[in-house]
């Protein structure tokens, strides 16, 4: 095999051995891109169900206080109601007023 | 023996083939013959209906903010039959916490024969649990015990205000003002479908795209104040025990703006307690008797006669006639109350002495059909006032267009007879008299407040002028002068009061009932610049004549409930206003 023909082989095979290094470099950038995509994807789906859970709980933790709200909204008119006060009153020994007289207080 | 390699290549792709070929006639199946069925059976399994529990109805409050129909936490207890272990031990446990005897419970906890073959039976064991006790059944830790939280009608006054404030079946149907605001204080439950976990909680994905948050009620702020309302129910009770009366009510309510202040009526019910009353078939004490009863008011029908013969025009105070006792109109004889004649009568005294010839001289001589009628229409009655209650009624007002109008009624219906009405329209339709002229709509809801902080205000709506303020003002002065000659049951003292009592006559069969009246008074004060109206209602009173009169019963109940109310509501006697004016 002359000097020429061995060159120009191996300038193939150089060519051919280039081509084939950059396909690789261009495939294993996209596997990598591609990894990177799906742990981004990953990670923001599993901070999504990690948010969704949290404002699931949230809203369950909401209505679980509005129904101890109305409770407590409950529980102070049944202290303040009428007849409850009225047992108060009677038990710290006040009465009824029978008669209201307006007193005329005249400014000093 | 295979001979070369490529034969034995060739023979294990078949091999291979043959073993593909059934997973592929499977996918095939699977992914499209039967495609539709497994789509559903996983939806069956993955998406089912999710949401949060059931928002709280929006709260009633007074119109100083005290609570009046409220929200209670409840739960439904239930059980998972599948899931119980240990039927008797859980049978043991619950029995006495929900209210079961054994044998019941035990029943309920066991799954019957056709039941065996199911993966899910549920059943609902107790209703409208309390906390404190769905607490106590959870700490037990039984496997299968269910709760759903829920909510019921809270009314922290018990009885107080029971025919305003009402309630709300679950048809939607009730009495009251819940009924005629449901759209605003009925919450409204959220219900999403999507995919769910094993525990039935959403995905992420599924919150990300629905609301699940349920919308709460709106509140409503009433124009009723409970001190009063308290007051004159305590008021209306001792009258009816005083007078032997088999019903009454008293309406209050602030002339300027048509609020109404109480709304009191006897017999009462505990509206908590609704189904209780509606299963004894009692449910006729749910009408409220000031909106839904038509009734012949009596002699209080002549402050609108007199009112619509002043603003005509064609009389003034000084107007006289000749009372002879009676009065030929349209085949009927108008007679006094006392049977007796009069004499010469100007206008003060056909009021004073409450004298139907008067009245029915006004109407038939001095007004004529188509002015009284239309003075009775511009008052308002025959139609219901919007006083935003459920089951208002028109009453009943023969017109002379009507099919069974008799001529008759001309004369009649101006001292009160033949002629049906609600205590509510006498009420706004003297609102007139004492509001210089105009006429506001009664109102029972001043304000509405929204989840999200919103107040709406209801602005006073003035319903019509039906007299000008010329008219109310001799009109008052009339009824002023009335109370201080006639009616001295109804004076309060220190303040002046405009007013008149009624004694009327209820229809049976065949006429008037001998014996029974409805006695009433109708006033507002205190003068020059009236606050209160008061009308006051009691039905069939059973006392002696003559003290059965609404001069007599009725009057001195409105003057109980104005002098205390005048107190609580700050407004000085007329000799201390004056003394700061």
């Amino acid at each position: 095999m002359s000097v020429l023909w061995q060159q120009r082989t191996h300038g193939v095979q150089r060519q051919k051995e280039q081509q084939t290094r950059a396909a690789a470099r261009f495939f294993l950038l996209i596997f990598v891109a591609l990894l990177v995509l799906a742990g981004a994807y990953a990670t923001l789906a599993a901070a999504n169900v990690k948010l969704g859970e949290e404002v699931w709980d949230q809203e369950k933790e909401l209505v679980s206080g509005e129904r101890e709200n109305q409770f407590l909204i409950i529980e102070i008119a049944r202290l303040s109601s009428i007849p409850e006060l009225q047992r108060r009153a009677t038990e710290l020994g006040y009465v009824p007023a029978d008669a209201v007289d307006y007193i005329w207080v005249t400014e000093q | 023996m295979l001979r070369g390699p490529d034969t034995r290549l060739r023979l294990i792709v078949s091999l291979l083939v043959a073993l593909l070929l059934p997973i592929i006639a499977q996918l095939v199946r699977i992914q499209v013959l039967e495609h539709p069925r497994y789509v559903e059976e996983a939806e069956q399994l993955i998406r089912r209906h999710y949401g949060l529990p059931e928002p709280p109805w929006g709260v009633i409050w007074d119109r100083n903010g005290e609570l009046l129909v409220g929200n209670a936490p409840v739960y439904d207890v239930g059980a998972e039959v599948n899931l119980i272990t240990d039927t008797l031990q859980t049978a043991r446990q619950l029995a006495p916490l929900v209210n079961l005897s054994l044998a019941e419970l035990q029943e309920k906890l066991t799954l019957n024969r056709d039941e065996r073959a199911l993966t899910h039976v549920w059943r609902s064991l107790a209703q409208d649990v309390p906390p404190a006790v769905q607490e106590e059944i959870a700490a037990l830790e039984l496997p299968g015990i269910t709760f759903l939280p829920g909510w019921v009608r809270y009314y922290a006054e018990g009885e107080l205000a029971a025919h305003l404030l009402g309630f709300v079946n679950e048809a939607g149907q009730g009495a009251g003002v819940q009924p005629y605001y449901l759209r605003f204080l009925r919450g409204k439950q959220v219900s999403n479908q999507g995919e769910v976990t094993p525990y039935s909680e959403p995905l992420a994905e599924e919150l990300a795209t629905a609301r699940t948050l349920p919308y709460p009620g709106t509140d409503l702020y009433l124009t009723i104040d409970r001190t009063i309302q308290a007051y004159v129910e305590g008021e209306l009770g001792k009258a009816i025990t005083e007078y032997r009366a088999e019903s009454g009510s008293i309406l209050v309510a602030d002339p300027r703006t048509g609020e109404i202040l109480a709304m009191a009526n006897y017999p009462s019910y505990e509206p908590a307690r609704y189904p209780e009353y509606a299963a004894l078939d009692v449910a006729d004490i749910f009408q409220n008797p000031a909106i839904s009863h038509g009734y012949e008011p009596g002699s209080v029908f002549k402050v609108v006669t007199v009112a619509a013969a002043l603003d005509s025009g064609r009389v003034d105070t000084d107007w006289s006639y000749q009372d002879t006792g009676r009065l030929e109109y349209g085949g009927v004889v108008v007679k006094n109350w006392s049977r007796a004649a009069y004499g010469q009568q100007d206008l003060e005294g056909a009021l004073a002495h409450s004298l139907n010839v008067g009245m029915a001289n006004l109407s038939t001589r001095v007004l004529g059909e188509e002015l009284f009628y239309d003075y009775v229409r511009a008052f308002g009655f025959g139609q219901p006032t919007g006083v935003g209650l459920a089951g208002e009624v028109s009453g009943m007002v023969h017109i002379p267009s009507d099919w069974d109008w008799e001529e008759s009624f001309l004369a009649t219906n101006s001292y009160g007879q033949g002629i049906a009405v609600t205590q509510l329209q006498l009420l706004s339709a003297v609102s007139a008299v004492a509001n210089e002229g105009t006429m506001m709509r009664p109102h029972v809801v001043r304000k509405r407040l929204y989840p999200d902080g919103v107040e709406v205000l209801i602005p006073p709506h003035q319903l019509g002028q039906p007299i000008s303020p010329e008219t109310a003002a001799t009109l008052t002065e009339l009824l002023a002068r009335v109370v201080e000659r006639e009616i001295p049951l109804a004076q309060v003292p220190g303040y002046r009061i405009a007013g008149k009592s009624g004694t009327a006559q209820i229809p049976g069969v065949g006429g008037y009932e001998q014996e029974a009246v409805i006695a009433s008074f109708i006033g507002f004060g205190p003068l020059p610049e009236p606050q209160l109206l008061i009308s006051v209602k009691l039905d069939r009173p059973d006392v002696p004549l003559p003290s059965r009169w609404g001069s007599y019963t009725a009057a001195p109940l409105f003057q109980r409930v104005a002098a205390r109310l005048f107190v609580l509501l700050g407004i000085p006697p007329d000799d201390v206003a004056a003394t700061f004016q």
